[in-house]
């Protein structure tokens, strides 16, 4: 059966507020559908995309922190990679390391060298060389943000450098001049996709796994300490043959990625596996209404420490108003009002809202699952 | 209730001498098994030994999937035994007293669970099969059961001995060498034991772990070897203690120089395969005579049925829970054989082959992959050297190397042994100290620490 291609393109590290505020991004407003409001599990890559390959939370896969990929429980959970292949689908894709998306289903598991490889041409190849196979897989990581992030500010500050904190601005700068980087590597893909005339027949998908700080709190210079909103908060563009272009800005879950897929190829998902976290969120592509589901995301805070926790610390749930904070590693909580207050600098935890007790309650049932 | 599960394992059985043409071992209860269940008469083992064998079939997972590489049993966090004592199992067995197999061992829940491996080891002629009765009988109540009997009758024939107990079976009717006749012995105690199994709520398995060399002539590469005997004796007489020693190994020395013209003398109008027979047993081999295992399944609503699709001993366990409705992911490269027992069409899986390990690392260690198609196979460092491939259609006793004619071929073989071995990582507990070492050096590589 001759099914829609799908091509995945991971903007590594890219935010939300920059993606609304560039020309380029809106202007693909117009062909791509966009979820502007999609919370990742995990605020690194390693377990946001684990999360989102297999449609479930990182405590339930076992890849819940940097040092577990190798825990995904692959004979329990199948990931996208896994459902095409087993429809034909030939998989491929091309990441800045091995331990980044789960390895289960592909037939070619590329590596590619982030510090000297043009992304833009590597991905074209791959696009020029699997062009003609019926059908394809492509996940292609745009890891250069990262790369950036990774060698101007991980390896020169720590969590706590006053210097970097002191220099928001600067902060900004660099991180703007990586962003754009990832304007010029999806104009070309996009060329390409178009004149290999792969839109025709794609499924189109951009997304983000996580944010990164230009130092709005102290403690987290890029990623991967807490569970605030300016690395929880990602997007996705979408696009696919005969879809209406929509703008989704209820708040869905990166874990509600893969059932979409799923859905919008007609594919079953299959019963003789775990139960997925996620769910396909293709009714408000179609402008159709679902719930909004709570968001539950978590990560390891390493603290004073060079290396991350091997297990999360620091956990939240969110709604689209409302984000209830668990710090594990000093006991603490914080609750914020979104919508009054979405940079989350009023904690308002103890101040007696019923909604502190539903949520911790919420958040501690989705921690305990398995 | 869920059906019970009996898993017959026989050390070193080879298919060839449970169906099909080259048949010369006399197995009526085999072959009634066959009329009555469902055979799959192309199942292949993943290695050359028991160990890495039960590795792959107890875990579905691939050698160089896992990395597991020991010399001793290691059951993954999610291995079968598990899963089946997850489904409220019984878990029993007799298994050889061997330290390697202690983790299946330590699951075992039944008493005396362990027999004596030898050599001798204990064999079904020599008063396993009571214990075996025994055993099953005490079984009776325990339901839902799995029971796992790891058999050792053809084990001496490999360490170059005698079988044991099987004095009724020697006469030329039950095979032409040694072997053949064990099998026969087999077959004929194994009936025995399943004479009482009521098979409308037990699924009977029997398998092996491996094959076997069966030397050609009955002739094996060491008995070419001239004994010198009387050599050795004037020699200890005549010649000063002091110089005994060097003398000995000269006149080993002598020994094999003869041995081995012998033997290329008697080789030189033989098959490669006929050749191979005749090498000494545990040399590292990836030949289908090491790998070619037998699959037998029968009791519910299993159908009389035989199978000529290739399938893996990694598919056993995946087929047996869906049978009984536990459930099972399948992997990427095992998969339950349900729908080609129901008429429908799976999909041929390659089968990634590996030798067994020795204690030091051996040049004649081996990776390979197995297709419907072709056998390919290699030196496991260097993938120039040794390199064999062989059209198991037109060649399946592997007599003619045809990788000069076919680089394309060789060439996609090696980009799926490179995929598996760079994409899957060790898993093994030995390993995880080193795992948690390559994880950090990537973590370091992200910036990440």
């Amino acid at each position: 059966m001759n099914r829609l291609n799908i091509i995945i393109i991971l903007i590594d590290g890219g935010r939300i507020d920059r993606v609304q505020n560039s020309k380029f991004y809106k202007q693909l407003n117009s062909d791509f559908s966009f979820f502007s409001n999609s919370i990742t599990y995990g605020p690194h890559t390693i377990a946001a995309m684990h999360a989102t390959f297999s449609g479930c939370y990182g405590n339930r896969t076992g890849t819940n922190s940097y040092w577990s990929t190798y825990k995904f429980k692959k004979n329990h959970f199948k990931t996208l990679t896994e459902y095409v292949h087993e429809n034909n689908y030939y998989t491929i894709c091309d990441v800045v390391n091995k331990l980044v998306i789960p390895k289960q289903g592909f037939d070619e598991f590329i590596i590619h060298d982030e510090q000297n490889d043009d992304l833009a041409k590597k991905h074209c190849q791959i696009l020029d060389k699997i062009k003609e196979k019926n059908n394809f897989f492509a996940f292609f990581q745009f890891s250069n943000i990262h790369t950036g992030i990774a060698n101007e500010v991980l390896r020169v500050y720590d969590n706590f450098s006053e210097e970097y904190f002191d220099n928001m601005k600067i902060n900004e700068i660099r991180y703007d001049k990586l962003f754009k980087k990832s304007e010029e590597y999806l104009t070309k893909i996009l060329e390409k996709i178009n004149s290999l005339e792969l839109d025709k027949n794609s499924l189109i998908w951009i997304m983000s796994d996580h944010g990164i700080s230009v130092g709005e709190k102290i403690g987290e210079r890029a990623y991967g300490a807490f569970c605030y909103d300016y690395t929880l908060k990602t997007f996705a563009l979408v696009k696919y043959p005969k879809m209406k272009v929509n703008h989704v800005k209820q708040q869905v879950r990166t874990v509600d990625f893969m059932p979409t897929i799923i859905d919008i190829l007609e594919l079953k998902l299959d019963g003789k596996v775990e139960s997925l976290d996620g769910e396909s969120i293709l009714p408000l592509l179609n402008n159709e209404k679902i719930q909004e589901k709570i968001a539950y995301s978590e990560t390891g805070n390493p603290l004073k420490d060079t290396k991350p926790p091997k297990e999360p610390n620091t956990r939240s749930v969110r709604t689209s108003k409302w984000k209830f904070i668990l710090n594990e590693h000093n006991n603490t909580k914080e609750l914020y009002n979104l919508k009054l207050d979405p940079n989350e600098s009023n904690n308002i935890i103890g101040t007696g809202l019923e909604i502190e007790t539903e949520l911790e309650k919420k958040l501690n049932e989705i921690k305990n699952l398995t | 209730m869920k059906p019970n599960i009996l898993f017959i394992l026989v050390d070193g059985l080879r298919a060839d001498q449970c169906f099909g043409k080259g048949k010369k071992s006399v197995t009526p209860f085999l072959d009634s098994l066959i009329k009555s269940g469902v055979y799959f008469e192309n199942a292949f083992s993943t290695a050359d030994g028991t160990m890495i064998s039960l590795n792959c079939l107890f875990n579905s997972k691939f050698q160089l999937e896992t990395g597991i590489r020991a010399k001793n049993i290691i059951l993954t966090e999610e291995n079968h035994l598990k899963t089946l004592k997850n489904s409220n199992y019984y878990i029993s067995g007799l298994i050889p007293k061997l330290t390697a197999l202690k983790p299946i061992s330590d699951l075992l829940q039944n008493e005396e669970h362990t027999f004596e491996p030898g050599p001798p080891p204990e064999t079904l002629s020599s008063g396993m099969t009571d214990r075996i009765k025994k055993l099953l009988n005490l079984l009776k109540e325990k339901s839902p059961w799995f029971c796992y009997l790891h058999l050792f009758d053809l084990h001496p024939l490999r360490e170059g001995k005698l079988p044991q107990n099987i004095e009724q079976f020697e006469s030329e009717e039950f095979g032409d060498n040694y072997y053949e006749k064990t099998v026969s012995s087999i077959d004929y105690w194994l009936k025995k034991i399943l004479k009482d199994v009521n098979f409308e709520n037990t699924i009977v398995v029997i398998t092996s772990d491996h094959g076997e060399l069966i030397p050609f002539g009955q002739k094996a590469s060491s008995e070419f070897e001239p004994e010198l005997k009387n050599l050795s004796k004037i020699g200890k007489k005549v010649l000063p203690k002091t110089t005994q020693n060097v003398s000995g190994k000269i006149l080993g020395k002598i020994k094999k120089t003869i041995g081995k013209t012998k033997l290329d003398y008697s080789n030189k109008d033989l098959t490669s395969y006929q050749k191979r027979s005749r090498e000494p047993h545990f040399t590292l081999s990836l030949y289908d005579e090491l790998l070619h295992i037998p699959f037998f399944m029968k009791g519910l609503n299993l159908p009389s049925k035989i199978i000529p699709e290739q399938v893996s001993n990694l598919e056993i366990f995946p087929t047996i829970f869906e049978l009984l409705g536990i459930n099972y992911k399948n992997s990427e490269f095992s998969r339950n054989l349900m729908p080609l027992i129901n008429n429908q069409k799976l999909v041929s899986k390659d089968i990634f082959l590996h030798t067994i390990p020795y204690e030091e690392k051996s040049p004649l260690d081996k990776i390979g992959i197995r297709t419907s198609k072709y056998k390919y196979f290699r030196n496991s460092e260097d993938p120039k050297k040794n390199v064999c491939l062989f059209d198991l259609e037109v060649d399946p006793y592997e007599n003619c190397n045809i990788v000069a004619n076919n680089p394309n071929i060789v060439d996609e073989m090696e980009r799926k042994l490179k995929m598996m071995e760079e994409n899957f990582p060790a898993l093994n507990d030995e390993l995880i100290e080193d795992d948690e070492e390559s994880i950090s050096e990537e973590l370091k590589k992200l910036g990440y620490m």
